[in-house]
């Protein structure tokens, strides 16, 4: 219980909660878990026979990415993740831009998974009512071809969770850990089954023949960048580290068989698609792929498809909802560190819950959606942008990592990105992160995909980031803080108060031990220097 | 270091079980999709995800095996 004498890590010890490794694992797999069910479809569609290629590529940079992330917060276990890394490494202007980039994502996140969960919900529509969603179509103006039933669904969906939210129903870690387990267990029975009852080595191996003779390298380039979204949600890691109690010993072993198990799922359930359907039955059912693929499973296929539907329906769902959760914590923290007005934190008087946040960013969430459906195909449109503002925050996250081994290399880092150099810089040895460059060089590349072949992703995405800049820059300017330059913050009590509020008491003594030996290093090198000084100063005299 | 060390397991829980069943599963499944894959021709997705299943399932069982070891030595 909370009493007046408390210290600010006791209050904040007080979020945290004793999660296991597979609690805290599943909470990251309903999160990152649910991308698969989105991008299956999108990257099919694009990349025809060279899916399994286009997962593999956008999959290996996303591990790069993982144990980028899994580094950083088992280091720094605060829920701000991205933005809260940059601004630790590369000021306050650059964690700006991160957060601008993820916010980007979480109200994207909000759209295209309820748009995804929309279309796992039109899977029963032909069998349920007779009725199928391309039935209802309307035109406005020049625009046509606008599905109006599955947006007024994904309106009501967002608005459900808005209100929600508001209200304050938390997603409990229990509720987590049943539904990744389930879903677990299906996806892998789906893959099982797959391969072993329908999958035609033959179909696989014609359709890849096919695609590498006749699709060209920009649609590759456009299938390998949207295959980034199917691994996006890495943030949950740093959000669990934030509520975790121990982050250092949970976080990247959960973090890291989250990235594994993904991988393998992404790769797996488009080599066993591709070897069972036709690329051309996912371009054409691109809101329901992996029902369509566990649909055809013989003796399995008629309780298996309805099954994933549903299953698949509500992950994404609660995938929509931590783009919600996520943009009022990433605000929060923003606000905290006096990146963006403290306004948004306004908690409701009756629901504890930060109303405006929720509000606002949800309504945004449901503006995407409706711009979205005005568009040729709305997932995609969404795909697009999504793969913008998650590179682009990736990319500022890779700058931060290096950046931080030389700035902050005393803070303990119970995991390290393997692959690195020693390097001499101050005096002391840092290991400079070799596949932290590599990982950057990935990143950059995908950028650059998104950018050369992504339509509207390469003009909404940079003008987001450019409107929240001018933001920044007016509100910055009123409140006479500096634009480019940093605020002063005492990172070292921030850091103790961190690790303790996390009961990481044994980081924290190596912490500070790592403090001491250093301030008694600068002392030493001070008093060496100090009778040089004498001299000069006398000689001056 | 690389990870520290949780502590040490004090039964075979039925996780445990799970674990090594999959990676049983897992290295079935490599083995059928390759020999399946070569005995038409070398598709290199399915050579992947071959070989992939293959290491997890021997990654999964090096873990099963390393904690009833660690169970072991604790009894």
């Amino acid at each position: 219980m909370a009493t007046a004498g408390n210290t600010g890590a006791e209050k904040k010890s007080e979020l945290r909660r004793d999660v296991t490794v597979w609690g805290s694992y599943t909470w990251g797999y309903a999160d990152v878990g649910a991308d698969i069910y989105a991008a299956l479809g999108l990257v099919i569609a694009a990349s025809q026979g060279l899916a399994p290629m286009a997962f593999a590529l956008a999959g290996i940079i996303y591990i790069l990415i993982g144990l980028g992330y899994t580094e950083l917060s088992s280091t720094y276990p605060v829920a701000g993740g991205g933005h809260y890394f940059a601004l630790r490494g590369l000021g306050d202007f650059w964690g700006f831009v991160a957060g601008a980039a993820l916010l980007l994502d979480y109200t994207i996140d909000i759209a295209l998974f309820a748009v995804a969960s929309a279309g796992y919900i039109n899977f029963f529509l032909p069998a349920v009512f007779g009725i199928n969603v391309s039935q209802f179509v309307i035109a406005l103006g020049p625009l046509h071809g606008i599905k109006i039933f599955w947006l007024i669904e994904t309106m009501v969906l967002i608005l459900s969770l808005m209100f929600i939210n508001i209200r304050g129903v938390r997603q409990s870690s229990r509720l987590n850990e049943i539904l990744g387990a389930i879903d677990l267990i299906l996806e892998t029975t789906v893959v099982l089954m797959g391969f072993l009852l329908a999958w035609h080595p033959q179909l696989l191996a014609s359709q890849w023949n096919v695609a590498i003779h006749t699709l060209p390298i920009s649609r590759f380039m456009y299938g390998s960048s949207l295959a980034i979204i199917s691994f996006v949600g890495l943030e949950s890691i740093s959000q669990a580290a934030q509520e975790t109690r121990r982050p250092a010993t949970i976080i990247p072993r959960t973090s890291i068989a989250l990235i594994f198990t993904v991988f393998i799922f992404a790769v797996g359930f488009s080599t066993v698609g591709l070897g069972i359907l036709p690329w051309q039955q996912f371009a054409n059912n691109i809101s329901d792929p992996v029902a369509q693929i566990a649909k055809s499973i013989p003796y399995l296929g008629f309780i298996a498809g309805p099954f994933t539907a549903v299953l698949g329906a509500t992950i994404l769902l609660i995938s929509a909802n931590t783009g919600v959760m996520g943009a009022s914590r990433l605000t929060l923290s923003m606000s905290q560190l006096h990146l963006v007005t403290g306004w948004l934190d306004k908690i409701h008087p009756k629901f504890h819950t930060p109303v405006r946040t929720i509000v606002i960013f949800s309504l945004m969430g449901a503006v995407e959606a409706l711009l979205a459906f005005l568009t040729p195909s709305v997932m995609d449109t969404l795909g697009n942008m999504y793969a913008f503002g998650a590179t682009l925050g990736y990319m500022i996250v890779f700058v931060s990592l290096i950046v931080l081994r030389y700035k902050d290399p005393y803070s303990p880092r119970p995991y390290k990105m393997p692959v690195n150099a020693k390097i001499k810089y101050r005096g002391n040895v840092v290991d400079f992160p070799l596949f932290g460059i590599l990982g950057f060089i990935g990143v950059s590349f995908i950028l650059f995909e998104v950018i050369f072949t992504h339509a509207i992703g390469r003009i909404a995405g940079p003008a987001w980031v450019v409107i929240c800049l001018v933001y920044y820059v007016l509100w910055r300017k009123r409140n006479k803080l500096p634009i480019f330059g940093s605020i002063k913050h005492n990172w070292e009590q921030e850091q103790i108060d961190v690790l303790t509020g996390a009961e990481e008491y044994d980081l924290v003594e190596a912490y500070k031990n790592a403090l001491a030996q250093r301030d008694k290093k600068v002392k030493h090198d001070i008093s060496k220097a100090a009778p040089t000084d004498k001299i000069h100063d006398n000689r001056q005299i | 270091m690389i990870f520290r060390k949780l502590p040490p397991p004090t039964k075979f829980t039925i996780t445990d079980k799970y674990k090594l069943l999959l990676g049983v599963i897992a290295i079935a499944l490599g083995v059928v999709i390759l020999w399946r894959t070569l005995a038409i021709a070398v598709s290199p997705p399915a050579l992947m995800v071959g070989f992939a299943f293959l290491g997890f399932g021997v990654y999964r069982l090096w873990l099963g095996y390393s904690r009833l070891k660690q169970l072991r030595e604790k009894r």
